[in-house]
């Protein structure tokens, strides 16, 4: 008996041996006292771009943290970024997560005394909220952008007003520390062959007025899902009081105060409520709430749009439509609209390097990599992504292809959509929106309007 | 033995319908290309429109190594086949224990080898992440592992102990009193007799390993993909009759499906995973 | 001495249970104390130092969200349980009969058991959806003229698409369970019955089920503890609100703002403590069920 259980302590040794190897086998190599001299350096400008390619060859790998909600991206990953980033003799990890998980990867990592070099995220696909609890939390590598080669095609220069987009992310200043990395705007989507276009709406007012001649037909994506919150911003522009639209929601909150928010988006919240009746699975009539759905992603209000229960789609992303019509996912019928002329969201959204990533060199040159117009325009192209970089700082001759390769914008004009363009809100008013819109839309809770915001914003703002 | 009435084989082929007919319209869906309302076939199929797509789309973004499926089956299978084993190797000596042995506090023994089955996996599993994050196993194929062996090691218990007890020490101790030592013992004698009990526990094991969802989701965070959840993320953003989806939805029942044909060819037996399972507990417990 | 040592049955008993248990106290009652004490105001890893606090308890008790969510939680869970353990018996008491083709007709009971119950949303999804398969049909049969006059299943407060899966999962594994137990018991006693005047309800009654009811109580025991923490499930295929207890929990978990998380910890205590009470009282009942007819019999 005593063989035996020698036996078997020698086997689950073995088994714990051959555990404890995989779960070491994907450490970083790199010695993480050396990461932070490196991230100081390079920070400082003592390093040349020879020097910090070398240690990314070096560090061999590169985690890339991506939504990986799309085929469309999920497949330009593989056969463009690949290819690109492996060129440096970086081997290209890619890590499809909610970019929440990758946010909460990241704290914990530092919650637990991983310094540089130490954590698991070397970059990430992110903007909003998101960027901004890392930066808040001190969890970005630095002020990187204007250092990488590729740099010179993107406009970084704070004193050019056509830098604000890039410099600025949901209102939180980015100081440089991530890279602008494409280019989006807020569209909805008709089926012509269930509405016409010279019926569309082009207000909120008149959808309002659609809703009522056709109720059950329109959905949207709930919050905290981004299309969700999104689509409540835009309504906000909307129906702001002082049609100043989307001005005072770009300062900080505390900047604002709370009783001129409670002020500015009370009509917003009031027409949501207002509508429920008419929504998807709504009563019908007026006053009868009916049990209204609010499918909980984007997809999920898509499948709705395609399985021919609703009449609008909404998404970020103006070449979407030509993207889903070849690839299947869309009718061929499906049109973009300008919805609503007060102002269409556009925002970019950005490559981070956090404070900790366990290959900072190799995560430099990857996202240096995925800066080049080669880049962008393959994205372009291949997926529907608005370019990242500002095609004015690009020669005339690259200019001139990312016009060719621009997919058919089905039923709108690029100027339109131009003119039509609207920042997004700051981003510490995104957690406040959501739980207002929990508590008072979705729960339809019984308490005053003023008393839920106040709740909210004091949870929130602090 | 009676006849099934009438009424009682029409309720047998309503629920043969009811259990296999949904496979069906997933795996049209899973050649469709365009499968819109209020289509009642798909309107255009994949082989059709390959050509034209701007990337591949189901089946062809399934097997080609963007859609990750390669790695998350792969996955699957070490984590599942590792849990198995360890699930089995753990639980063999309290089983032979609980077989073998009364001894005073074997209730709350046995009982506490069973609470894992109906504690909340989410407490466990939130829990748990803070553990692992704390040594450093979270999101590493360690950490889910070893989540895996928590609803994993009550079943093997369960199996094992119904194993053991269907052997009878004598057969041992005739061979230990024939001058048998105790290995030979072992290998001559028990294990014949136990593998198939040993072989179901495993599979038993790998079966809830494979359709784990909500821990590996919380242990790995996204880092490390199995399966179940790559199937998570397709439901939750595609449409209903999305090819991918539905191709994915059949790739996740093969486990399962292997599952079931070798333990019926193992058993002959169709009635053996319940036996196995907690049916042998409740028979035991009559008064 | 260590021959001896090894002979002991102490001993013996002590290592044979220790690797089995040892695992599961580290894996299973760590991470719950774990879960306790930080819902208790002890996360130092997300900077909360208020331990003991029930701060966080209260919090989350004593809101209207949390109580409607273990109202609809409980809702979710208890009905399949029920209509589970009444289908799958009838199911295993139809099939202990004579049937031709049952190896064919037990594979097929069966597969639902084996396969993940993301599964079964997939397909709860694609057949009733509002613009789903089912519809569809009724739609070319010129049923309903729109999706929005297809009773609606899925994301509705009524839960109906979330019990749906539980049941394509369920039924088969009540139907697994009391196949086993029936044929242990075996046909005869029902048989006798019959012969001797009994009526097929009353053979059931009085013979069939008081012999299966240790399975019954069994599956369905474990089919309502599994229901009542499912996560997957309620979140693919809920309302929006209410949202049940799990996904609650999740939504929480999973706020920018880690100094929260404490609260939801005490969603999952809750969770826990409600899971317990139910299944207690479940069994309690069932015993003293048990003790009254031994009582008559």
């Amino acid at each position: 008996m005593k063989r035996i259980r020698r036996g078997a302590l020698r086997f689950s040794l073995l088994v714990m041996t051959a555990l404890a190897v995989l779960a070491c086998g994907d450490r970083g190599a790199a010695d993480p006292g050396d990461a932070a001299a490196f991230r100081e350096a390079f920070l400082a400008g003592r390093l040349s771009w020879t020097e910090v390619e070398e240690r990314a060859a070096r560090e061999g790998e590169v985690e890339f943290y991506h939504w990986g909600g799309s085929e469309a991206l999920n497949s330009w990953m593989e056969t463009s970024a690949r290819p690109d980033i492996e060129r440096y003799d970086i081997r290209l990890n890619l890590r499809r997560s909610d970019t929440r998980d990758v946010v909460d990867l990241i704290l914990a990592d530092m919650a637990t005394g991983r310094g540089p070099g130490e954590g698991t995220v070397d970059m990430v696909w992110i903007n909003g909220e998101n960027f901004r609890t890392l930066k808040d939390n001190d969890a970005l590598f630095g002020s990187f952008a204007a250092l990488l080669p590729n740099s010179r095609y993107f406009a970084l220069d704070p004193d050019d007003p056509a830098s604000s987009v890039n410099l600025f992310d949901f209102g939180t200043p980015t100081e440089l520390m991530e890279m602008p990395w494409a280019a989006f705007q807020y569209t909805f989507r008709i089926d012509t062959e269930r509405v016409r276009p010279e019926d569309v709406p082009r207000t909120f007012a008149q959808l309002e007025e659609w809703m009522r001649a056709n109720p059950g037909r329109f959905a949207y994506v709930a919050p905290p899902h981004y299309i969700g919150t999104t689509f409540v911003q835009t309504l906000m522009y909307e129906k702001n009081p002082d049609g100043t639209r989307y001005e005072p929601f770009l300062q900080d909150p505390a900047d604002l105060g709370r009783g001129e928010f409670i002020r500015l988006v009370k009509p917003a919240f009031e027409y949501l409520r207002r509508l429920e009746p008419y929504l998807l699975g709504g009563g019908g009539t007026e006053g009868r709430r009916g049990s209204p759905v609010y499918p909980a992603t984007a997809g999920a209000l898509q499948s709705r749009f395609v399985g021919g229960e609703v009449d609008f789609d909404m998404e970020f992303g103006v070449f979407d439509v030509d993207r889903d019509i070849r690839s299947g996912v869309y009718p061929e019928s499906v049109r973009n609209i300008i919805f609503p002329e007060s102002g269409m969201i556009t925002d970019k959204s950005f490559l981070a390097i956090p404070w900790n990533a366990p290959n900072p060199a190799a995560a430099l040159v990857a996202v240096n990599a995925l800066s080049s117009p080669a880049s962008h325009l393959s994205k372009l192209a291949d997926i529907g992504y608005a370019p990242g970089l500002d095609l004015p700082l690009l020669d005339p001759e690259d200019q001139e292809s990312f016009r060719q390769a621009a997919p058919d914008l089905h039923g709108v004009t690029a100027e339109e959509l131009a003119k039509h363009e609207a920042p997004n809100v700051n981003a510490r008013f995104v957690d406040v929106i959501d739980a207002i819109w929990m508590t008072y839309v979705a729960e339809r809770s019984e308490r005053e309007f003023e008393e839920i915001v106040a709740d909210a914003w004091d949870s929130v703002v602090r | 033995m009676r006849r099934v009435s009438v009424t009682g084989r029409l309720f047998l082929v309503v629920m043969l319908l009811a259990f296999a007919f949904p496979f069906l319209p997933l795996l049209v869906a899973s050649f469709s290309f365009r499968w819109h309302w209020p289509a009642l076939l798909p309107t255009q199929w994949l082989w059709d429109a390959r050509e034209t797509t701007p990337f591949p789309v189901g089946w062809d973004y399934l097997f080609s190594p963007i859609s990750g499926l390669g790695p998350a089956f792969l996955n699957t299978v070490v984590i599942g086949v590792v849990t198995a084993l360890l699930a089995v190797v753990l639980s063999l000596p309290a089983a032979r224990v609980l077989a073998r042995y009364t001894f005073r506090g074997k209730g709350v023994v046995e009982f506490f080898l069973l609470v894992p089955v109906i504690v909340p996996q989410i407490a466990v599993g939130m829990g748990m992440l803070l553990l692992f994050m704390r040594i450093g196993i979270a999101r590493t194929y360690v950490g889910i592992i070893l989540a895996h062996l928590v609803p994993a090691i009550p079943y093997a218990v369960r199996i094992l102990t119904s194993v053991f007890q269907n052997l009878d020490p004598r057969y041992e101790e005739q061979a230990r009193t024939l001058g048998s030592g105790w290995l030979s013992t072992f290998r001559r004698i028990v294990l014949p007799m136990v593998l198939p009990g040993v072989t179901t526990a495993f599979l038993f094991s790998f079966l809830i390993s494979a359709n784990i969802f909500l821990l590996t989701f919380l242990i790995s965070g996204g880092r490390l993909q199995t399966l179940p959840t790559m199937l998570f993320s397709h439901i939750e953003s595609g449409a209903p009759l999305d090819a991918t989806t539905a191709g994915l939805v059949l790739i996740v029942s093969v486990p399962g499906l292997v599952f079931l044909m070798i333990s019926d060819w193992l058993t002959g037996d169709h009635a053996a995973l319940g036996r196995t399972s907690f049916g042998s507990r409740s028979k035991k417990e009559r008064p | 001495m260590s021959r001896n040592f090894f002979r002991d049955r102490r001993v013996v008993i002590f290592l044979g249970l220790a690797p089995a248990v040892g695992t599961l106290l580290f894996l299973f009652v760590g991470p719950l104390l774990v879960a306790l004490v930080q819902s208790l105001g002890h996360a130092p890893i997300y900077r909360v130092h208020r331990f003991p606090t029930l701060e966080f308890h209260r919090q989350v008790l004593f809101s209207t969200r949390f109580r409607i969510a273990a109202v609809v939680t409980l809702y979710y869970a208890l009905v399949p349980t029920f209509l589970a353990t009444l289908l799958g018996v009838a199911l295993a008491v139809t099939f202990s009969r004579r049937v031709r083709g049952k190896r064919f007709l037990s594979f097929f009971f069966r597969l639902p058991l084996v396969v993940p119950y993301l599964v079964g949303a997939a397909m709860v999804v694609a057949l009733f959806a509002n613009g789903g398969l089912i519809a569809r049909l009724l739609y070319a049969a010129g049923l309903i003229e729109s999706t929005g006059q297809f009773p609606r299943i899925l994301f509705s407060a009524g839960g109906w698409g979330i019990m749906l899966v539980y049941l394509f999962k369920q039924v088969p594994f009540t139907f697994i369970i009391v196949t086993a137990v029936l044929s242990g018991v075996g046909p005869e006693y029902e048989e006798a019955a019959r012969t001797l005047g009994a009526s097929r309800m009353q053979a059931f009654r009085f013979v069939l089920l008081p012999r299966i009811m240790p399975g019954v109580v069994t599956s369905s025991l474990l089919v309502f503890a599994f229901n009542f923490q499912s996560y997957e499930i309620p979140y693919l295929l809920g309302a929006t609100f209410p949202a049940t207890l799990p996904v609650e929990a999740l939504r929480r978990f999973n706020v920018p703002d880690l100094t929260r998380r404490p609260e939801a910890m005490a969603y999952v205590v809750a969770i826990t403590v409600i899971s317990g009470i139910v299944l207690f009282a479940y069994l309690r009942l069932y015993r003293r069920w048990e003790r009254s007819r031994g009582g008559v019999g």
